[in-house]
């Protein structure tokens, strides 16, 4: 099967900062890529580039066959395929959670309302928050807030999902059921692209580890590979201060 | 006694004369500011949009109507332009006030909407929403809550703003006070009633946009 994510060569610079710097990377269907790396080294960076949150300088990302270029049609495209998760959850404050789920279906898919409920009453049940339907996000922990938003992207039924830090923001206790969703969508052969400091996670999970310095590739191979023996002395020393 | 009868009375014959241009004055203040906060999230938009075919104009707009004197404006169009296209009191004196506080309006908004953390545009995108349906159910219902005390106190000065097309012969509150005296020659009690209406107007105004601040409460906003 054909890579579902292609990036060929891509740069993007913020002024004088060099963010991504001539990287490439595929992503097969169904693969699990988690990207680690010291901060600032482009890990967001790039993922946001994988639905059109940011326009490369150069080199040719390409996502579900669709070519993400200058033309919002294909952003547009490409977002209905993507699912995107963020750090800081960024439900909308102004819905209840199940109006949060719902929105993009009946907007976006122009479902009725009915139809809406149904799916975001489905993904609810998955993620475990069907009793927190009516709650607004403030009243939620954050391992909640979380679940929901993974719940929210799924409704529009992506072939990839991303995670920007999905629990960076989160108190240690309630990364557990964050992680939890994920492993279990990895399971049913979602394609995830994951950036996260979780290593143990990432053993368990993820197909192929990306270590990710200075806007470039360092290192990249599968799981246990990367991680327990890397090639490249700045993994091995990032690693070690992680897990420590 | 019979002198504060007298007063009394007097003061209903007043009030029964002005009372009857409430509406009038009513209709111009609802039209005006309809047309107001249409312009202003037009012109919001457009000076957010990245595009410099929508942030010229509404840049241009913004200036030039809130740079003249409202009465100079209401004088412009019914005056000036009235005459090229025909245009009536009620409609000259609307577009004035309605493009004149249409500028004004179009910079709250945009102050409510920069007040929205960027994650919530970014989620929406995510999400395929345009951006239309962005500003439609993300955008403006968020910043319509941040904004309803400036938006209040708008609507409260379009009210009284509105007594400015009485000099182009609108019959609202504010004429109906200048034909009584110049009939009777009261002028304390005429101008005395008069702001008694505006102010009763005015004061349930404030009492409305207190109501909607809490109907609208988003829990989590960080407001109270």
């Amino acid at each position: 099967m054909p890579p579902i994510i292609e990036v060929e060569n891509i740069s993007k610079r913020y002024g004088d900062h060099q963010a991504l710097d001539n990287l490439s990377i595929s992503v097969d269907p169904g693969e699990v890529v988690v990207i680690i790396g010291p901060s600032g080294s482009g890990k967001s960076t790039l993922l946001r580039c994988l639905n059109g949150l940011e326009r490369v300088d150069s080199g040719k990302v390409v996502v579900a066959g669709i070519p993400l270029d200058e033309s919002t049609k294909n952003a547009h495209l490409v977002r209905l395929n993507v699912g995107m998760v963020f750090q800081q959850f960024e439900l909308f404050i102004h819905l209840n959670v199940l109006e949060n789920l719902m929105l993009a279906p009946m907007v976006v898919n122009r479902l009725a309302k009915t139809d809406a409920e149904r799916i975001a009453d489905y993904y609810l049940g998955k993620v475990g928050l069907r009793s927190k339907a009516k709650s607004f996000p403030s009243q939620l922990s954050g391992g909640e807030k979380q679940r929901a938003a993974i719940a929210r992207a799924l409704c529009l039924n992506p072939k990839i999902m991303l995670f920007d830090e999905p629990t960076s923001a989160l108190d240690p206790e309630m990364t557990g059921e964050v992680l939890a969703v994920m492993k279990k969508l990895a399971d049913e052969g979602m394609t995830m692209v994951i950036v996260t400091h979780e290593i143990g996670f990432a053993r368990e999970v993820s197909d192929t580890v990306v270590f990710m310095d200075s806007g470039k590739i360092v290192e990249s191979g599968k799981t246990a590979d990367v991680l327990d023996y890397s090639r490249h002395p700045r993994t091995a020393e990032f690693l070690r201060k992680v897990l420590r | 006694m019979s002198e504060l009868l007298n007063q009394i009375e007097m003061m209903i014959r007043i009030l029964m004369f002005l009372l009857p241009a409430v509406p009038a004055t009513v209709k111009i203040t609802l039209l005006s500011f309809t047309l107001a906060v249409v312009l202003g999230i037009a012109g919001a938009s457009g000076r957010m949009s990245r595009s410099k075919a929508a942030g010229i104009p509404a840049k241009i707009y913004i200036n030039v109507a809130r740079g003249v004197p409202l009465l100079v404006q209401i004088f412009f169009i019914y005056f000036g332009l009235g005459k090229l296209l025909n245009l009536d009191r009620l409609l000259a004196g609307v577009l004035a006030i309605g493009i004149c506080y249409g500028a004004y309006i179009s910079e709250i908004v945009r102050a409510g909407i920069q007040a929205i953390p960027r994650g919530q545009s970014e989620a929406a995108m995510s999400l395929g929403l345009s951006r239309f349906q962005l500003w439609r159910y993300i955008l403006l219902p968020q910043a319509f809550r941040l904004i309803i005390p400036p938006l209040a106190n708008e609507f409260i000065a379009c009210l009284k703003d509105s007594s400015l097309v009485s000099i182009i012969g609108l019959r609202e509150l504010t004429r109906a006070g200048t034909e009584y005296y110049s009939q009777h020659f009261v002028d304390f009690h005429t101008w005395f009633l008069v702001g008694l209406i505006y102010l009763t107007m005015t004061l349930s105004l404030t009492k409305a946009a207190s109501i909607l601040e809490k109907r609208f409460r988003i829990p989590g906003m960080g407001i109270h």
